[in-house]
């Protein structure tokens, strides 16, 4: 009886102990999305702090410091964050041969944006405002070179990726078309529905030509802008196709009998 | 006449010779029974095989009819899925959203610059609000926090657009 007892109170303790962990780290993850929070109040504190005339010159400086130190680590901090996001959304995007080689390329690259982050972390300690400015200019004009291009990278490699079910799809579609006014042709000929098939299959082969630019484009690593003009591209004709698909369709449910 | 006689005549009864031809060709007529061996097994043996590939073959057509199995788009001249408008569509509508997805895929492009005391204007061309600045959308499922702060107000400054306050 007293074992049981016991066991019963176990139990309860360490459900309880699950629900605390479980809420402790709900709030953690609230609390880290509102940290991620920028505002024009936080940076207006650099001015507050210059135009606050009780303070001595010495306060002064140790107050903005004090700040611009506390404002460039939570942009590290967040930047890391935004990076460590995009780097797992890339680690599940399933790759293979080719395309496998591409992955790694730019999974590499977030090693190096994370390697570049922590040392303009290390960097902040024992500089001054001056060395705090040339900091955040390191890493604003970083970013503009290098992180923000292969942010978009990722984002265009992964675009193309969920694009190819797409033209999986699209291929057994305009196999089963083939198939089917074959068919029918064979039985009779149909002038419309070969012309609806022949604009069909162009339509496919173009729309196939521009998904494979698009990842010429991604493999290359052209600026983000080309390679998702070219993705875009290569969906507007696959579009355009499916158009044509349907009116093969239509074609085909005319002439077989109701 | 006595009785031994009338007895003895009695050897001498034979049939009717048409009656003995008739009654031998109907005996003959019928099926000899085979009593063993192998020659009495086989007939049943036949007749299983035929009931089996009988079934087999009406199962094939039926599943060949209805495009049931794999190597049925081999065979089914016409597939339903060709001329399935809902299929069609629901392919076409995927294309679509896909578009979408694609034209969403800069959202900090267009997103309006915040205004801060410091700076009367950011310079920066792909400005983004922070934690939005570069994660996907296709990320937005994992990272919850991007999805809170994607919403720009007139407060809210982007990574980049603090980084050039602070370098100044």
């Amino acid at each position: 009886m007293k074992l049981f007892k016991t066991i019963i109170v176990a139990g309860i303790l360490g459900a309880f102990a699950v629900l605390v962990s479980a809420l402790v780290g709900k709030f953690a993850v609230a609390r880290a999305a509102a940290d991620c929070t920028l505002s024009t109040a936080d940076v207006g504190q650099i001015a507050a702090v210059q135009s606050d005339s009780s303070l001595s010159s010495l306060d002064e400086v140790k107050a903005e410091l004090a700040i611009r130190k506390q404002l460039i680590t939570k942009v590290i901090t967040c930047g890391k964050g935004d990076a460590d996001a995009l780097r797992a959304t890339l680690e599940k995007t399933p790759a293979t041969g080719d395309t496998a080689t591409m992955k790694a390329q730019l999974l590499t690259k977030f090693d190096d944006a994370e390697n570049f982050y922590d040392i303009e972390l290390a960097k902040l300690d024992g500089v001054g405002i001056a060395g705090s400015q040339a900091i955040a200019k390191e890493l604003l004009a970083w970013r503009v070179s290098s992180y923000i291009p292969l942010s978009g990278e990722v984002n265009n490699f992964i675009l193309w990726g969920s694009n190819q079910n797409l033209f999986t799809t699209a291929t057994t579609r305009m196999n089963e078309t083939n198939r089917a006014v074959a068919f029918l042709e064979s039985v009779s000929n149909n002038a419309d529905l070969e012309s609806a098939l022949a604009d069909a299959q162009t339509s496919f082969a173009n729309a196939q030509a521009k998904n494979a630019e698009a990842k010429a484009a991604l493999a290359e690593f052209l600026p983000p802008d080309q390679s998702l003009a070219a993705v875009k591209d290569s969906l507007a004709a696959l579009s355009d196709t499916y158009q044509k698909f349907s009116r093969v369709s239509d074609l085909i449910k005319a002439i077989l009998p109701q | 006449m006595n009785l031994f006689e009338i007895l003895k005549q009695f050897k001498k009864v034979e049939p009717d010779p048409r009656f003995t031809d008739r009654s031998r060709r109907m005996i003959l007529a019928v099926p000899q029974e085979e009593t063993r061996g192998i020659r009495r097994g086989l007939p049943a043996v036949w007749g299983i095989l035929e009931a089996g590939v009988a079934v087999v073959l009406a199962g094939f057509f039926i599943v060949l009819i209805t495009g049931s199995f794999p190597g049925s788009s081999y065979l089914a001249p016409v597939q339903f899925s060709v001329i399935d408008p809902q299929g069609l569509h629901a392919e076409a509508q995927a294309i679509d959203m896909q578009i979408q997805l694609a034209n969403l895929n800069y959202p900090e492009a267009s997103t309006p610059a915040a205004t801060t005391k410091m700076s009367p204007k950011p310079t920066i061309k792909n400005a983004a609000p922070i934690g939005a600045s570069s994660v996907s959308p296709f990320a937005a499922s994992t990272t919850p926090s991007t999805t809170d702060t994607t919403s720009t107000t007139s407060s809210t400054v982007s990574l980049d657009q603090a980084l050039e306050q602070l370098s100044q």
